[in-house]
């Protein structure tokens, strides 16, 4: 397992896991979220290819309620 | 109707998602409002509660969606959400938001024709939300904007249209079209605002936070449609001296005291 830093939280993931199946395996939909990988904003092609690193720094954001 | 940007809305009233007891309520009265175009805001995820998604709940093909950048503070915030938003599949619209005062979340007019510039150059189309300030309007429209969305009170006041004298600068002077975008809280201030000449209005605390929601969406509905009408139709000029809207003549039989003439 690595730890990575995920909206302000640790977590534990196994090795050699994507983006894409990181999003799933936390209960979301991929192509309703938007991913900053180290301030990086990852086009949603690259979901699959981009594999997560110990260490690293994600931020999951979608749509909400507003005016 | 209403163009913005080569895309055709025939609602004139564009619905804001925030503040809804539920998303049940919400996509009731979405439904009910008869808009074509809703905001939203893009936030972190809650970890907690993966399942609470905008998107499972409104259909896109029928409601399209205008991200705002609400909760910038400055025009690099500002650019950073519209790009995330592109990036999550909000498309290239724009609602442009920079509110640096969290006391009374008014625009800033520097930062908000900053970003406009920036937005536009990377193909976003801009709706700023702005003061109703007549010139930063037609900068703004000047600077490529699709839209300008000045406010008739700050965000979530329900004090209506107190900036009409502007709006009406803004409108008579816009060759885009004007929203009128915050402070509407009641039908008869979304009817005022169409029948100065907005092109549209966005609601949202008032219809979110409603007795009824559903209802109020209809009543807001009725009221754009009403005022937009009242406008086509051409608008009486307020006079200083009373005009009788009764006949002046044929009255005469009545005088007694001219001798019954």
């Amino acid at each position: 397992m690595i730890t990575v830093q995920c909206n302000g939280e640790e977590r534990q993931v196994a090795e050699n896991t994507t983006v894409g199946a990181f999003i799933v395996s936390l209960g979301m939909e991929p192509d309703h979220v938007v991913v900053e990988c180290d301030g990086r904003i990852l086009e949603r092609a690259d979901y699959e290819q981009t594999v997560i690193q110990e260490g690293m720094t994600l931020e999951i954001m979608r749509f909400v309620g507003g005016g | 109707m209403l163009t913005i940007a080569g895309r055709t809305f025939r609602s004139r009233l564009f619905v804001g998602t925030g503040k809804f007891s539920s998303s049940a309520v919400m996509r009731e009265a979405i439904e009910a409002s008869g808009c074509e175009m809703v905001t939203v805001a893009l936030r972190r995820v809650d970890l907690a509660d993966p399942a609470d998604d905008i998107m499972r709940v409104l259909d896109r093909e029928r409601f399209f969606f205008l991200p705002n950048t609400s909760g910038a503070r400055n025009a690099e915030e500002a650019v950073r959400l519209a790009r995330l938003a592109r990036a999550a599949g909000g498309g290239h619209w724009l609602k442009l938001e920079v509110t640096p005062d969290p006391r009374t979340l008014l625009p800033d007019p520097v930062e908000t024709l900053r970003a406009t510039e920036i937005l536009v150059k990377e193909g976003f189309v801009v709706l700023p939300y702005i003061n109703a300030d007549p010139i930063l309007a037609l900068k703004l429209q000047d600077a490529g904007a699709a839209a300008v969305m000045p406010l008739g009170a700050p965000i979530g006041t329900n004090q209506g249209v107190l900036t009409r004298f502007q709006v009406e600068i803004i409108v008579e002077q816009a060759r885009v079209p004007v929203v009128v975008d915050a402070g509407i809280g009641a039908p008869s201030h979304a009817a005022l605002a169409m029948e100065i000449g907005a092109d549209a209005v966005l609601v949202n605390t008032a219809i979110a936070v409603a007795g009824d929601p559903v209802a109020m969406a209809r009543a807001f509905a009725e009221a754009v449609a009403a005022g937009r009408r009242a406008r086509e139709a051409g608008i009486g000029r307020p006079q200083t001296t009373a005009a009788a809207s009764s006949p002046e003549s044929g009255i005469e039989f009545l005088r007694t005291d001219e001798g019954g003439r």
